[in-house]
C-alpha cells in the first residue's frame, strides 16, 4: 500500500466526471464514467469537491477536513482516529473509481 | 377516432383471434392477436373507450396469445412478443390477466427513450401526483379511489416521464384490483364495471377495474410533476402523512425506477428535477377514505 | 399487410428488407409503414436494432419517420449507450485491478477490442461480457487479482463448472460483486477439445498495444479470424447475423486502412488452422452482405472449402439459419437449420460423447430457468 514506506496519495478524478444534485448534507453524485450515483455526506462532497483537488495522503486529507469543520463551527464529534477512518473512505473510494492514487514523484 | 368498443362483438372477436387488432395505449401503438376461448368479450369491454388502430402502421410492439395444451396441466395460455415468449405458459383461466401483465412487461423492457418510474400517477387540476411504491403497498387500490374522487388516471403502474421534462406521460391501463381491494373498491366505486373475478393467479385474486373514460380521452394530456408520495397501506394503523427530505426521495424514487441506470446522466437529471420542483412524503394509512381527503388536501382541496 | 404467398417468399422478403436497412439506413425512412414496422421487429430479433438506431442517429432522425419508430430506435440507442458505458467502466476497473501485477496485458477480444480501438461497428453495438485473453500461465495470477479486488465467480451449477474448467477456454465467468458484466477470461479461442486448434501464442504474439490503454487488441487479420470462428463455433446462433455484420464491418475497415490486411488474411487463416471458419465467412459475408473480397483472397480461400456435398447443404441452410425468422411466420425449416447448426457448433467443439449429455442437460436449463431479454 505504500510507495518505498511513504504512505499512499489520492487524488480526486476530473471534476468532469461528477453532477451533483441536493448539494448540503445529503448531496446526491453521478459519476459519468461509471453511470453509478452514489449517495454520500458533506464531508465526502467536500473530499471530492475541495480537498482533494491537490493529492494528499489519509493524515493530510483528514487533517485538512478537520480544519475545514472548525471553520465552519460545526460541533464534531471526538474522532480517536480519523485519518484512519479517512484512509477507509479513501480506498472505499479507489475502488468507485471516484478517486485516483496518485504515484510519488 | 374509432374507438375499440365501436365494433360489433362478434367483429371483435374474429378479428382479434385472426389478424389482430391495433390499439392505442398512451404513447403506444400496440398490435394484439389472440386466440384464446373466452377472452375477446371481457377485453373488449375493459378497452371500450381505447382507440382502434388500422394495421398499416409502425406499431410499439406486438402481442399474442394462443392456447396450448399439455398433459399436465391442461390447458393453458402463452403470451409473446414478436414470436418471443418471456415467461412460461399459464393457465387458460388466467388469460386476461396474463395478457395485462405482459402488456406490462413489454412496456417496462422496450421504452428506454421514458425515464420509467415503478409509480401510479394521477392529476388534477393540471398537476400530477406521483404514488411510487414497491408490489404490496397499495398503490393501485389507493389510485383507483383516486381516480374515482376527482382526480384523472394517469397511470397505475407506471409513472412515464420524457428525459428533460417534469411531464407524467398517460400510460392509462385496466387498473388489477388484487384480493380484498375489490371488494374495497366495489363498495367504494358501486357503479364500477368490474372484469372478470380470476382466482389462482400468482398474486391471488385479480379483477380489473376499466380506467375511467375521461383518462383514456386525454390520454394525450401530460402534467408536470407537483407532489411524490410514498404510500404504504396497513391495517389498523393511523393515518399520517410526512415530508421527507430531497436525498431520501431521491433514492426512493430512483430504486422505484425500472430503467435508472439505463438511462445514466438524463435519469439522474430527471429525478434531481422531480426531488427539487416537487413536495415529498410518506404516507402511511389504513382506511381508504381518510387517505383521499389527506391527499385531496395536500392538492389544496 | 398481407400474408406473404409462400414461404419462399416470406425469407426472401425478410433477406431483402434486412439487407436494406444494413446497407442504406436512412433508406428505412422511405418505407411503407407496414414494411418499416416490419423491419424494425427483423432488426430487433436480429440484435441490430441499437446499430440501425446508431447509423440512422449520426445526422438525427429523418424528419419522415414515424414517431413510434422514432421511440424504438432511441430505446434502443440508449440501451446499447448503457451497455457500452457499463463495458467501458468494467475495462477501467479491471486496468485498476491489474494495476502492478506481473502479467502481460491482457488482450481484450471482440466487442471490447471494437470499443478500444473505435471501430466502426462499436457503435450500436450491444455488449454483454468482456472476454480477456491471456496466456494459460498467466491465468491464475490474473484470477486471484480479480478475486482480490472485488470480482466473484458467477454462480454455476456445480455441472456447468466442471464443463467450463475441463473442457472449456475459460475459467468459468466472473463478475464484480457491485456490477453486473461478466468478465471472461481466456486462454485459448476454442475449447481445447475442438478438432480446430489456434494457438494462442501466435495470436498473442502478435497483439497489439492501444495507446492510453492497459489492454492490448489482436492484430486485424486475428481479429477478423476470430470473429468468423465466433459465427461458425458460438453458441447462440440468433446472434449469428450479427456477427456476420461485425465481418462485413472489419474487412470493409482493414481491407482499405490496415496495409497488407489482405495479403496477409488466407496465410494466417491456414497458419493459425482456422481455414474452414475463415471460408465460411469470406463465403457468406460476400454473399450475404456483399463484402468487396479480392478475387485473389476468394481463390485462396477455396482450400478451406469442405466437400462439395457438405457445402451444398451449408449453402442451403445458412441464410435461414443467419437471418432471423419472419416474427409472424417463423418456418419450421429455419428452426430446424438453426437446431442443424447449433449441434454442429457443438460437435466441433466437444466430443461426441458428452455431446448429446450436455446437450439435454442444457436444453433442460433453458426451458426451466425464464431468460432475461
Amino acid at each position: 500500500m505504500s510507495d518505498r514506506g511513504r504512505p499512499a496519495r489520492w487524488r480526486a478524478v476530473a471534476q468532469s466526471e461528477f453532477a451533483w444534485a441536493n448539494e448540503g448534507e445529503a448531496p446526491v453524485l453521478y459519476h459519468r464514467r461509471s453511470g453509478r450515483t452514489h449517495f454520500v455526506n458533506a464531508a465526502t462532497a467536500l473530499l471530492l469537491q475541495e480537498i482533494l483537488l491537490e493529492p494528499k495522503d489519509a493524515g493530510e486529507a483528514a487533517a485538512a477536513l478537520a480544519a475545514a469543520q472548525a471553520a465552519a463551527e460545526e460541533a464534531s464529534p471526538e474522532e480517536a482516529d480519523l485519518p484512519g477512518q479517512v484512509q477507509a473512505i479513501l480506498l472505499r473510494l479507489e475502488e468507485l473509481g471516484l478517486v485516483e492514487r496518485v504515484p510519488q514523484p | 377516432m374509432r374507438t375499440v368498443g365501436s365494433l360489433a362483438p362478434a367483429s371483435f372477436a374474429s378479428l382479434l383471434a385472426a389478424e389482430g387488432l391495433g390499439v392505442r395505449i398512451g404513447p403506444f401503438d400496440f398490435h394484439v392477436r389472440a386466440r384464446v376461448s373466452g377472452l375477446a368479450q371481457p377485453l373488449q369491454d375493459l378497452y371500450r373507450d381505447y382507440p382502434l388502430l388500422d394495421r398499416e402502421r409502425v406499431f410499439s410492439a406486438h402481442v399474442a396469445m394462443r392456447e396450448t395444451w399439455r398433459l399436465r396441466g391442461g390447458r393453458r395460455v402463452r403470451f409473446s412478443v414478436d414470436g418471443r415468449t418471456p415467461h412460461d405458459d399459464m393457465p387458460r383461466g388466467q388469460a386476461l390477466a396474463v395478457l395485462e401483465w405482459g402488456l406490462n412487461l413489454v412496456v417496462a423492457l422496450r421504452f428506454h427513450g421514458f425515464l420509467m418510474l415503478h409509480a401510479a400517477a394521477v392529476e388534477r387540476n393540471g398537476r400530477a401526483l406521483l404514488l411510487p411504491a414497491a408490489p404490496g403497498h397499495g398503490k393501485t387500490t389507493l389510485c383507483a379511489a383516486l381516480a374515482h374522487r376527482g382526480w384523472r388516471l394517469l397511470s397505475d403502474e407506471f409513472g412515464l416521464l420524457r428525459p428533460g421534462s417534469p411531464d407524467i406521460v398517460p400510460v392509462p391501463r385496466p387498473m388489477p384490483l388484487k384480493n380484498e381491494s375489490i371488494a374495497v373498491m366495489r363498495a367504494f366505486v358501486p357503479e364500477a364495471r368490474l372484469g372478470p373475478t380470476i382466482t389462482g393467479t400468482i398474486k391471488g385474486t385479480v379483477a380489473h377495474l376499466p380506467a375511467p373514460a375521461a383518462s383514456v380521452a386525454r390520454a394525450a394530456e401530460e402534467a408536470p410533476v407537483a407532489w411524490v408520495v410514498f404510500p404504504r397501506w396497513e391495517a389498523g394503523a393511523r393515518l399520517a402523512l410526512e415530508p421527507i427530505g430531497a436525498a431520501e426521495a431521491f433514492l426512493a424514487i430512483a430504486s422505484n425506477a425500472f430503467n435508472y441506470e439505463t438511462l445514466g446522466e438524463p435519469a439522474f437529471d430527471t429525478v434531481r428535477r422531480i426531488t427539487e420542483g416537487a413536495r415529498c412524503y410518506r404516507l402511511v394509512y389504513a382506511d381508504l377514505d381518510e387517505a383521499v381527503a389527506a391527499l385531496d388536501a395536500l392538492a389544496g382541496g | 399487410m398481407a400474408a406473404p404467398a409462400a414461404r419462399k417468399d416470406v425469407a426472401a422478403q425478410v433477406r431483402r428488407l434486412v439487407t436494406a436497412a444494413l446497407r442504406d439506413p436512412a433508406g428505412v425512412a422511405e418505407l411503407a409503414p407496414g414494411e418499416l414496422d416490419l423491419t424494425l421487429r427483423l432488426m430487433r430479433r436480429a440484435g441490430l436494432l441499437g446499430r440501425l438506431a446508431s447509423r440512422l442517429g449520426e445526422r438525427g432522425f429523418p424528419p419522415a419517420l414515424p414517431r413510434i419508430a422514432a421511440d424504438q430506435l432511441v430505446s434502443a440507442r440508449v440501451s446499447v449507450e448503457a451497455r457500452q458505458r457499463a463495458a467501458r467502466w468494467e475495462l477501467d476497473r479491471l486496468a485498476w485491478a491489474l494495476e502492478g501485477a506481473a502479467v502481460s496485458p491482457p488482450v481484450a477480444l471482440k466487442g471490447c477490442g471494437y470499443l478500444l480501438l473505435g471501430l466502426p461497428n462499436a457503435a450500436g453495438r450491444s455488449f454483454a461480457d468482456v472476454d480477456l485473453l491471456v496466456p494459460g500461465r498467466e491465468l491464475p495470477a490474473v484470477e486471484a487479482r480479480l478475486r482480490e479486488r472485488g470480482w466473484q465467480p458467477t454462480a454455476l451449477s456445480a455441472y456447468d463448472e466442471r464443463y467450463y474448467r475441463r473442457w472449456a477456454h475459460e475459467l468459468p465467468p466472473m463478475t464484480h460483486a457491485e456490477r453486473e458484466v461478466e468478465v471472461d477470461l481466456h486462454h485459448a479461442i476454442l475449447m481445447t477439445t475442438a478438432r480446430l486448434a489456434p494457438d494462442s501464442a501466435l495470436l498473442l504474439g502478435e497483439a497489439r498495444a492501444v495507446p492510453g490503454s492497459r489492454f492490448r487488441v489482436l492484430a486485424p487479420v486475428d481479429m477478423v479470424l476470430h470473429a468468423m470462428t465466433h459465427l461458425m463455433f458460438g453458441e447462440n446462433l440468433s446472434d449469428a447475423l450479427r456477427e456476420l455484420v461485425d465481418i462485413d464491418d472489419l474487412l470493409r475497415h482493414f481491407g482499405r486502412r490496415e496495409p497488407g490486411f489482405w495479403q496477409r488474411f488466407w496465410p494466417r487463416a491456414e497458419q493459425l488452422d482456422l481455414a474452414r471458419p475463415a471460408f465460411y465467412g469470406l463465403r457468406y459475408a460476400g454473399a450475404l452482405l456483399g463484402t468487396p473480397i479480392p478475387a485473389e483472397v476468394a481463390a485462396a480461400s477455396r482450400a478451406g472449402a469442405p466437400p462439395a456435398a457438405v457445402l451444398g447443404l451449408m449453402d442451403r441452410l445458412a441464410p435461414h439459419a443467419l437471418f432471423p425468422a419472419h416474427p409472424d411466420f417463423p418456418l419450421r425449416r429455419s428452426a430446424l437449420a438453426r437446431t442443424l447448426l447449433y449441434v454442429r457448433a457443438h460437435w466441433i467443439r466437444m466430443p461426441p460423447a458428452m455431446l448429446a449429455r450436455h446437450l439435454g442437460y442444457k436444453l433442460y436449463a433453458r426451458t426451466a430457468q425464464p431468460r432475461r431479454a
